[in-house]
């Protein structure tokens, strides 16, 4: 057994415990910039993980997928957000409506939650475990952060953070989808982060602030 | 003939592309109709000849669509194929010019866009075969009916008349989707050949259900008494051929979906069934005429009319299905040949009617009988047409309406020698009331004709009214035209009807009653035509002179009977009906005898619609206000509901 295939398999075991960390840093995070860096971070750990699984079953489709996340949500994403948050040149908080210790708690209930819920599919599709779980926990925690942060910044990384557990749930129950489609939803992500970014400065520019929870007016 | 039908149905759908391409291309603009019409005599062609040789055209497209969908033209959907085809084609006529003489810009273009795409939403409904076809087109038929009414304008009460007409549409279209789920369970495809066969082997109970969601969408549609509220709101203030359409063709889509379900699914039913159509039948023929004959606008007065003619023709489906209870299938089949010769027949005069009140419009720009008059010396080819339209209506031997009812009458009282004591005597009852339906409709027609077009003019722009483009004048001369040829040679519609019902009811053949009055009435035009010709022979000389005047100097337009005073006596021996809220209004008011202004209201008020509505409406606005506290504006309350969905999804798979 080489040192690559012993690499990868570690990173396989331990790549969902590295995902439930950076998940538990997203929710005590108080500053933009550290939600941004963690959520780069995790960008990286299912990088690893993709490689890892490419490595296994030898698909060289999977390290172009491999490859597309590093370059997109490692680098260019984050770039961007970080960019944005430069130019905004507003304060720098989340702007939480549940202390961290809250979030931290409810996040922990999450993924607890998520190792419950997917014992049947595990046990009926002979999937792993620890992953199907983060998947769904990296669901769930990014809805949650789309729901307590009261900044509009957050609610794009929220949607990014459920976004890495919709590709990893994918990854880990089928091998991921079609080179092609994963190309198509990269491409969306990508111009979904552009229009919100848009968004973000014209909700600046017309408000003054970037708070969604003061934007109620579009109740009839 | 599948070539012809693909054909049709091909150039039923290039035709709003082709107007969508017109629209930057004026010279293009005569393309569309052209098109159109094109599609719909190879339409009737095609449906003709597949019907004469008894044809199944289909075609299958479900491998394109997520659930079953392919068309069938058996022999009734071949017979309301015709129906929708021949109608269409004088209404397409007559828009190429009313149109254009309306509308401009984004309107008329969005009505040349839009009526292809309904009336091929029409054929969709009659052709489907499948329950998913039939949903789509029903949907599409409500949806692109209302955004034609919309291009007439959305502005103030018209809206409002829209909202409600789409609300009682969907309404009924959650009845009619119930009927359909209920055979999921035993169909699962829901194509037609397998509802039919399982109809039979369902429990009573669920074939009960079916029947009378089937009954409540299918009659919402049909505008039944009481769910007829959306009719005389929706159908005045559409442009008129998209009235004519909606009237004479839309409202047929609900009696084949009816006759589809209640004769060819679900086969005999317990009688009552049947008693509790014909109830609502006869009520709405009856209050339908009675609302028409108050009317004074014309185009209310004929959606009113609609809903008396829809009554007729549910009455004798209501007969018929009474009648094949109680096992007398020759008289089934007579009341079921009489409701699907009323219904041709009610598309074409009502589509001559409604045609008729456009070219009122046009060329007088209003619709209140009380400023019109003297338009058949004005405009003599609408005059005729609309004159046959009247006579048709009320049922005139020589004229197709007459056929249909005489039908219809034969059958109710044939209801007397059945053995069983409560059809001997309700059935001979509901003749009377059609007796009634008859009258009153004379009645009506005769205000609507002779105050329109008869008598002096009432205004200045009845005054100068001009007769309408050629067009036009054909677009109400065909039907009309119809009107009068199925009216001498009944066969020509009797046959082919007949060989439908034999289909749905196996075993019966042309009744006798309706032989004898086919080869009655070629023999009676005939003797008419002869006498009319001795007499003209004979009376040479007409003397012109001014009428009489009990010696006063001179009679002016103001003088003459007006619509409300020509319907008042009626309206005075149904009072109970109108429950008429009536002012005068006399100002000053101390001086009777030396008043300055006299004004006078009466209103015909909705005493049983609004007791029967206002409860229904009440609960669902204070449901609605309840649920408005979900509505908090706030984005993260939003995604929050979200985000619990998800949890409690994820919970509920696991758990349950």
């Amino acid at each position: 057994m080489g040192l690559v295939d012993i690499a990868a398999a570690k990173t396989l075991a331990s790549s969902a415990v590295f995902i439930f960390i950076t998940l538990l840093l997203l929710a005590s995070a108080k500053r933009t910039r550290t939600c941004i860096v963690l959520f780069s971070m995790q960008g990286a750990v299912v990088t690893a993980q993709i490689l890892a699984t490419a490595y296994v079953h030898r698909s060289a489709e999977a390290y172009a997928i491999a490859f597309l996340v590093l370059v997109i949500k490692v680098l260019a994403i984050p770039y961007l957000l970080l960019r944005i948050v430069d130019r905004l040149n507003m304060p720098r908080e989340v702007k939480a409506s549940t202390t961290s210790a809250q979030s931290v708690f409810i996040t922990a209930a999450l993924i607890l939650l998520s190792f419950l819920v997917v014992q049947p599919y595990v046990r009926a599709f002979n999937i792993d475990e620890d992953m199907l779980a983060a998947a769904i926990a990296l669901v769930l925690t990014g809805c949650f952060l789309m729901v307590s942060r009261k900044k509009a910044l957050m609610q794009v990384i929220g949607l990014l953070v459920l976004e890495n557990g919709v590709f990893l749930a994918a990854l880990t129950s089928t091998f991921g989808m079609p080179l092609v489609i994963e190309i198509g939803i990269f491409f969306d992500l990508l111009m979904g982060v552009f229009l919100m970014g848009l968004f973000v400065f014209r909700i600046r520019d017309t408000f003054d602030h970037l708070d969604v929870s003061k934007l109620r007016r579009l109740r009839g | 003939m599948i070539y012809g039908f693909n054909t049709f149905l091909l150039l039923l759908l290039v035709a709003p592309i082709v107007s969508l391409l017109c629209v930057k291309m004026k010279k293009a603009r005569a393309l569309s109709p052209i098109v159109l019409v094109v599609a719909l005599l190879t339409g009737a062609a095609t449906t003709g000849v597949s019907f004469w040789r008894g044809d199944r055209l289909s075609l299958d497209l479900s491998r394109l669509t997520p659930l079953p969908f392919a068309l069938t033209v058996d022999r009734l959907s071949a017979f309301f194929l015709l129906l929708i085809c021949a109608v269409s084609v004088p209404v397409v006529l007559y828009s190429a010019s009313y149109i254009e003489r309306h509308y401009e810009g984004l309107r008329r273009d969005g009505l040349w866009i839009l009526l292809p795409a309904f009336i091929a939403s029409m054929v969709l409904v009659v052709t489907a075969s499948t329950g998913f076809a039939f949903l789509f087109g029903w949907e599409l038929m409500t949806l692109l009916s209302a955004g034609l009414i919309m291009m007439e304008g959305d502005a103030g009460q018209r809206r409002h008349n829209i909202f409600i007409y789409l609300l009682m549409m969907h309404v009924g279209a959650a009845a009619v989707i119930g009927a359909f789920l209920l055979f999921l369970p035993h169909a699962p495809g829901l194509t037609f050949a397998a509802m039919r066969t399982v109809a039979a082997q369902m429990p009573q109970g669920m074939r009960t259900a079916i029947f009378l969601l089937a009954f409540l969408g299918f009659g919402t549609k049909a505008g039944i008494v009481p769910l007829h509220l959306w009719l005389p709101r929706a159908h005045p203030i559409a442009p008129s051929p998209v009235s004519a359409l909606m009237s004479a063709v839309m409202l047929k889509t609900a009696v084949y979906a009816f006759v589809r379900f209640g004769f060819d699914f679900l086969g005999t039913g317990p009688a009552w069934w049947g008693y509790l159509v014909l109830a609502a039948g006869a009520v709405s023929g009856v209050l339908g005429v009675l609302y028409a004959l108050a009317e004074n606008d014309i185009k209310r007065l004929l959606a009113y009319s609609s809903v008396e003619n829809i009554g007729i023709i549910f009455m004798a489906i209501g007969a018929a299905m009474v009648l094949r209870a109680y096992g007398a299938p020759s008289l089934a089949a007579l009341a079921l040949l009489a409701a699907l010769l009323h219904a041709i027949n009610h598309a074409l005069f009502k589509s001559t009617l409604f045609l008729g009140a456009g070219s009122v419009s046009d060329a007088t720009h209003t619709l209140n009988m009380e400023e019109l008059g003297g338009l058949l010396n004005r405009m003599p080819v609408t005059g005729i047409a609309m004159l046959v339209a009247c006579c048709s209506i009320i049922g005139l031997p020589l004229f197709n309406g007459f056929v249909g009812e005489w039908l219809a009458f034969r059958a109710f009282l044939g209801g007397s020698t059945l053995p069983p004591i409560a059809p001997a005597i309700v059935l001979p009852l509901v003749a009377g009331v059609l007796a009634l339906i008859g009258g009153v409709a004379a009645a009506c027609f005769a205000k609507l004709y002779g105050v329109v077009f008869l008598s002096r003019p009432r205004s200045e722009k009845a005054e100068h009214a001009r007769e309408v483009p050629v067009l036009m004048q054909l677009g109400v001369a065909l039907p009309a035209a119809a009107c009068v040829l199925i009216g001498v040679f009944p066969a020509i519609v009797l046959w082919p009807l007949m060989t439908t019902i034999s289909e749905l009811m196996p075993g019966t053949a042309m009744p006798a009653q309706a032989t004898s009055i086919a080869t009655v009435l070629p023999w009676l035009a005939l003797a008419v035509i002869a006498i009319v010709a001795v007499v003209a022979l004979v009376r040479r000389t007409v003397r012109v002179t001014a009428t009489w005047a009990c010696g006063q100097p001179g009679l002016d337009a103001r003088m003459q009977y007006s619509g409300t005073a020509l319907s008042k006596p009626l309206r005075k021996v149904f009072s109970q009906v109108y429950r008429p809220d009536r002012a005068v209004n006399i100002s000053p008011a101390g001086q009777p005898y030396f008043p300055e202004t006299i004004s006078y209201r009466s209103v015909r008020t909705t005493s049983f619609e609004r007791a029967l509505y206002r409860p229904a409406v009440d609960a669902v606005v204070a449901a609605a206000h309840r649920l408005r506290r979900l509505q908090t504006g706030n984005i993260q309350v939003y995604l929050l509901y979200l985000f619990l969905a998800l949890v409690s999804l994820l919970l509920f798979m696991r758990f349950l």
